[in-house]
């Protein structure tokens, strides 16, 4: 619970400062790559060092990742169908593949598995629109709804909430002892 | 955009992570070297060091152990040292490219510090399955069948020094059936005990007779009176005839009141021969299969060998093996998902050891100049992807041992794993193998060992896609026994004992092949027909001199009741038989009397005063 409301606020938080909207949208596509695919993938590491070198946002990124690691569980065996259909029936790919097969270093990466190739097509197909999407959203939200959603019901029942203001306590203890 | 600041960092920490790699990799090589080895050996695999540096190209293995399945404290085989040298180039393109290898000390049979047996979960995770689902399914039936084995039957079986503990476990039905034989008996003798009352009043006959007698005695007077008496005695004869008819008809009924009780007694002596039979059942060996005795005692550990192969089998087909879908892919099941090898881009497998012969000498510790081993390994077309690379791979070893655990081992293996088409042949033969504490017999119930003692094998493994031929001799000499383990319970255990001790040389075939959707599992040897008959021999001694001591119980137990219906059968008859026999006598000798009296009353007639003409009219009347 304490997870939920953490993720929500930190959501909200993100979305109401002055964080720019393509370091949130970048985060939030990164993450959902890897969230995605499976995680102990060398294809991971080469994002994650993306995510640290360029201005990506961490949250969004770890959000993404938790979200979207969810929805690879749950579509199962939808991954490796799309990954064998990739590399086996769509024949025009299948040079890339063997180009892919036969460079140095890139076999490593596990690209002839139906799971890692479905899934890492997938985030990448879906990367650019979520990414665009999202900065849309972020700026729209901040233009159009933000004092809206901050002084809606909902927003001011959430805060008045037991959950939030434990959460409160507990962000103003970690600030008092220098946690962040 | 770029985060300058965590760019040192970053590149820190990469270092930090990469050389954390390298310095677990050898941890980690060697972790899947030792599983994968156990996965096949069944037993737990040590390796003390390995090093991989990849900058040399090369992987070192010292000292690598392999547990024997028999004696956990001990090593089925040790090597010393194992060198690759391998092409570096060629690993970035993930292919493993063997371009030397060599072993160094080979030693069997070695002592282990730990114990070499496998931890239940480790065996579960680590052991492959037999060559597929439904052979599994198979052989858990044959697993299943030694462990359901009627056992109890052997070890639970002897011969009672009472015959009473027998019988007294049985419903015997004999000493009821005589009693109730005995009963009905006694009901017809009452009856007919009343009916002799009447038969034998035979007053009003022999009352008859007499004045019949006087009568015909009487003097003669006129021929109107002769012919009157004639007349009369004439009725008496007819009366006569008629009570001799009844005698002989209760006669009859007597022999079949007779014959009713015989046929009780002989029912109830069938009875009793029944109740023996049922006892002796209770003590035979009818039931038991002494037919094939080497399959029970050699039967489980022969199959746990043979599973060892079938895993080796098992273990190549999912290493090297691959479903095709089409000729230029290759598909293989991964942990997640399935791997897919596109063989226009690898046209070489990731490993190849192409040809390698080298032999090793081994000499005495302390006389180098007298040599105490050889190996001679041939290794033709050795690599991880046989369908990448076209061609059936071979292996040859021959090693001759000074005491060693074996004199001499022969080995050719031959695997064809290029088409869909997945066939193997290993063949083996080893000499005078020390057959030493090797486990024979059935675990609980026989554990019988062999103490010491040689053995020769041949074996030969054939398999094709999930067909499987897998047959083995094993010739036993100077065989001595360790039967200590065995617990002293059940006569056939202790002859097949005492028979086993005096066995030193024995022979043992073992087959298993795939039947349909089956596998069929036979195990032969000379033992069978001498362990088969030694135990009836015996056993049948003991059982028919139980059966003599059975018998005369059961007698003793029927005897009074069964002689009293003897002696009243036998009594029927003769009484009531007798009786009317001898009454029906008197009839006919009254009867006779009468004829003759009749007769001499006519010619007395006849010759004092009747006239002819009336004595023929007389004739003519009688």
């Amino acid at each position: 619970m304490l997870f939920f409301v953490k993720a929500t606020h930190r959501i909200f938080t993100l979305l109401n400062s002055e964080t720019s909207p393509a370091q949130l949208a970048a985060g939030l596509s990164l993450g959902m790559i890897v969230g995605l695919t499976p995680t102990w993938n060398l294809h991971n590491l080469v994002l994650f060092l993306i995510v640290c070198l360029f201005r990506v946002n961490f949250s969004m990124f770890f959000l993404g990742f938790g979200a979207f690691s969810l929805m690879s569980w749950m579509l199962g065996s939808l991954w490796d169908a799309f990954g064998y259909w990739l590399l086996v029936d769509f024949k025009s790919a299948r040079p890339l593949w063997i180009k892919f097969a036969s460079t140095p270093l890139v076999p490593y990466f596990r690209l002839n598995n139906t799971v890692v190739i479905g899934t890492l097509v997938a985030g990448l197909i879906m990367a650019l629109p979520v990414y665009f999407a999202f900065v849309r959203f972020v700026k729209v939200y901040r233009e159009r709804w933000r004092e809206k959603v901050q002084s809606s019901k909902v927003v001011v029942l959430f805060r008045a909430s037991k959950f939030y203001s434990i959460y409160d306590n507990y962000q103003k203890t970690k600030q008092k002892l220098g946690l962040v | 955009m770029f985060r300058f600041k965590v760019f040192i960092p970053v590149v820190l920490i990469l270092g930090a992570l990469s050389a954390g790699v390298v310095f677990y990799l050898d941890g980690w090589v060697k972790g899947m070297i030792e599983k994968s080895i156990s996965s096949i050996s069944g037993t737990k695999t040590d390796i003390t060091d390995l090093k991989l540096s990849l900058l040399k190209a090369r992987l070192s293995i010292r000292k690598l152990e392999i547990a024997s399945q028999d004696d956990p404290m001990k090593n089925a085989v040790q090597f010393e040292e194992i060198d690759f040298e391998f092409a570096p180039i060629a690993l970035l393109k993930k292919n493993w490219i063997v371009n030397e290898f060599s072993v160094k000390g080979i030693q069997w049979g070695t002592k282990r510090k730990m114990s070499g047996r496998l931890t239940e979960s480790a065996k579960d995770s680590q052991i492959l399955s037999w060559i597929s689902d439904m052979r599994t399914q198979a052989a858990g039936r044959i697993r299943d069948e030694f462990d359901k084995l009627p056992l109890s039957q052997f070890t639970d079986f002897r011969i009672p020094s009472d015959p009473r503990e027998v019988l007294d476990r049985l419903d015997l039905k004999s000493s009821d059936e005589f009693k109730s034989m005995i009963v009905r008996a006694q009901e017809t003798k009452t009856r007919w005990t009343e009916k002799m009352k009447d038969v034998q009043d035979t007053r009003t006959i022999e009352a008859k007779f007499a004045d019949l007698k006087s009568l015909a005695e009487a003097p003669i007077s006129d021929p109107q009176d002769v012919a009157r008496r004639v007349e009369k005695i004439a009725d008496g004869i007819q009366f006569l005839n008629e009570q001799r008819a009844r005698f002989n008809s209760i006669v009859d009924d007597i022999k079949k009141d007779a014959g009713k009780i015989n046929d009780d007694y002989r029912h109830a002596l069938e009875v009793l021969s029944s109740d023996f039979e049922n006892a002796k059942s209770l003590v035979s060996i009818d039931q038991l299969n002494l037919n094939n005795f080497s399959r029970l005692l050699f039967g489980p550990e022969l199959l746990k060998r043979m599973e060892l192969v079938l895993r080796i089998n098992a273990w190549m087909r999912q290493t090297l093996g691959a479903s095709k879908k089409s000729e230029d892919v290759n598909i293989e099941k991964a942990m997640k998902g399935r791997d897919i090898t596109f063989l226009e881009a690898k046209k070489s497998p990731t490993f190849v050891l192409e040809k390698s012969d080298f032999s090793i000498k081994g000499v005495e510790a302390t006389d180098r100049t007298r040599l105490a081993q050889l190996y001679e390994l041939k290794l033709r077309d050795i690599n991880s992807s046989p369908s990448l690379y076209g061609k059936p791979s071979s292996v040859e070893f021959h090693g001759d041992f000074r005491d060693a655990v074996l004199n001499e081992i022969f080995f050719k293996a031959f695997w064809d794993y290029t088409t869909a088409r997945s066939s193997n042949e290993f063949k083996l033969e080893a000499k005078k193998i020390k057959a030493e504490g090797w486990p024979m017999g059935i675990p609980q119930f026989f554990p019988l060992k062999i103490s010491s003692g040689l053995a020769n094998a041949e074996a030969r493994f054939r398999s094709a896609d999930d067909a499987i031929d897998l047959t083995g001799k094993m010739t036993f000499s100077s065989i001595v026994w360790n039967s200590r383990d065995i617990p002293k319970q059940g006569l056939i255990i202790e002859i097949l004992q005492r028979v086993i001790d005096q066995i030193h040389g024995f022979t043992l075939e073992v087959e298993l092949k795939s039947v349909k959707d089956d596998l069929d599992f036979n195990v032969k040897s000379d033992l069978d027909s001498l362990l088969k008959s030694t135990i009836e021999n015996e056993v049948h001694k003991k059982i028919e001199e139980f059966q003599t001591r059975l018998k005369r119980e059961l007698d003793n137990r029927v005897a009074k009741i069964q002689s009293e219906a003897e002696k009243l059968a036998g009594a029927f008859q003769a009484e009531f038989q007798g009786r009317v026999e001898s009454e029906l006598k008197k009839i006919t000798s009254m009867e006779n009397e009468l004829a003759g009296a009749r007769s001499r009353l006519m010619s007395g007639a006849a010759r004092s005063v009747v006239p002819d003409g009336a004595l023929k009219k007389l004739k003519k009347l009688f």
